[in-house]
């Protein structure tokens, strides 16, 4: 089979919306919606604006794409193709996955080399053998920061999880690893523990958090982009999937966010373990059902690729001082500069304190 | 030794007590039908390293596919066999391949 047949494509992209659906009233399209969730991430994490950071920094992402389709990647620096793939399958990208979590990361660093490990199946699975293969290529790549937004539920020692073992190759070769923390499946009683390979000592942990917005949704105006983000519909009856949540642009009356968001963990947030998660992110991005509209889809997926993309720009600081980050430093400073939110003892991540711990100006 | 039971490994005065975990999903396996029936388990050795428990499990019968890199070993075992696996020495745990997933 060519490579280019092996690559054919089934990304799905932004649709119209239905009559029933109603966005902030000056997002004509998901597109300006999507591009404002994710201005009000990085103002939510206080990421600087990325300009063109990270130029001497190589991240990879082991996901689920082996290629991402083209207009993803205009104007990056994307290492893909079928020979990043390390599991039997034609597809580019397996599962619907990839593309949100490589567009979340290389916003934030857009300047940085992207390399894709293609290690999720169909079914969302990571065989072992597939995500061995990945860390052994991302180490022989050289890479730097190294996204993981998967993982399992490990009731018993770290160290005997195979994930971890695996992963602990990568950090003994000095790749920073950023992992998502895990997901609560909402219709089970039991309560997880951090999953792994997150769960490790020297791996940063990321755990999901939103910021919720009281105003109206309706009220703002249709000229500019400001106040929260939402999605209405006739058939919506879960406002935790739907907002509004804030835009960290202006309360729609024109007072500040600060007094009036709410942040708190992320409602399917895994119970913390031990010192984990290390810190909170946004969780939630704007996605399209085929069957029912628009919604925030919501996992420590989205927010790891946040906090992988922000050190990448801090990585490509240090080293235009000639300074460089070490996988134990790097997550001390992300934890030491962290602050605090509005409910739970998990702080959020927070590029410039973060920034601040490592004394960059 | 039962599965999902406490396991001291090497125990002396230098060593730690090491529990050994078995996936509640290997404990599943245990009794399903048919016995022939095969599973892939990635299987982590302790300290003593994985060429000694690789041997130990050829010798079962049972197909050692690949070691990784770390050690892990990723194991071909019919249903049939996999009591006698759980009775190895030298084996930190056992679990079913492919436990990690994307998390959305």
């Amino acid at each position: 089979m060519s490579t280019e047949s092996r690559l054919s494509l089934r990304i799905p992209r932004w649709k119209s919306l239905s009559d029933s659906e109603r966005l902030p009233n000056w997002a004509t399209d998901f597109g300006p919606l999507y591009e404002y969730v994710i201005e009000a991430h990085g103002r939510a994490a206080n990421i600087p604006k990325a300009g063109e950071a990270g130029s001497s920094v190589h991240i990879g992402i082991i996901d689920s794409a082996a290629e991402l389709p083209a207009h993803l990647t205009e104007n990056l620096d994307v290492r893909e193709g079928a020979e990043h793939s390390f599991i039997d399958s034609s597809k580019a990208e397996t599962t619907y996955h990839c593309t949100p979590v490589f567009t979340l990361a290389s916003r934030y660093c857009p300047g940085a080399t992207f390399s894709l490990y293609q290690a999720v199946r169909e079914d969302r699975k990571l065989p072992l053998a597939a995500f061995s293969d990945a860390i052994t290529a991302a180490i022989d790549d050289g890479i730097d920061i190294l996204n993981i937004s998967a993982g399992e539920p490990w009731p018993d020692l770290v160290e005997t999880n195979p994930a971890v073992l695996e992963t602990k190759r990568a950090i003994e070769e000095d790749v920073i690893v950023v992992a998502s923390a895990g997901n609560e499946d909402p219709e089970d009683d039991e309560r997880l523990p951090v999953h792994c390979p997150a769960a490790l000592q020297d791996v940063i942990a990321v755990g999901g958090f939103v910021s919720r917005c009281p105003a109206r949704p309706g009220a703002e105006p249709a000229t500019e982009p400001t106040g929260p983000y939402y999605v209405e519909s006739d058939d919506i009856d879960d406002r935790a999937r739907y907002g509004p949540f804030c835009g960290e642009r202006g309360c729609i009356d024109g007072e500040a966010c600060i007094p009036n968001k709410t942040e708190r963990p992320w409602e399917h947030n895994v119970m913390p373990t031990g010192e984990k998660p290390d810190v909170l992110a946004p969780a939630v991005v704007p996605e399209l059902d085929s069957d029912s509209g628009p919604y925030f889809n919501g996992g420590t997926s989205f927010a790891a690729p946040i906090v992988t993309g922000a050190l990448g720009g801090i990585l490509d600081e240090l080293r235009s001082e000639n300074r460089d980050l070490n996988p134990y430093q790097a997550r001390r400073a992300v934890v030491n500069g962290s602050s605090p939110i509005d409910e739970g003892t998990i702080p959020k991540f927070d590029a410039m304190g973060t920034r601040r711990v490592l004394e960059l100006g | 030794m039962e599965p999902g039971t406490t396991f001291t490994g090497v125990h002396n005065e230098n060593t730690v007590e090491m529990a050994r975990y078995v996936h509640p999903e290997v404990e599943t396996l245990l009794d399903s039908e048919p016995r022939d029936e095969r599973a892939r388990l990635a299987v982590v050795p302790l300290d003593e390293g994985a060429e000694t428990v690789r041997e130990r499990i050829n010798q079962l019968g049972a197909n050692v596919e690949r070691t990784l890199p770390s050690g892990v070993l990723l194991v071909e075992v019919s249903v049939s066999e996999l009591r006698a696996l759980l009775d190895v020495d030298g084996i930190a745990s056992i679990a079913p391949d492919s436990q990690m997933e994307v998390l959305v």
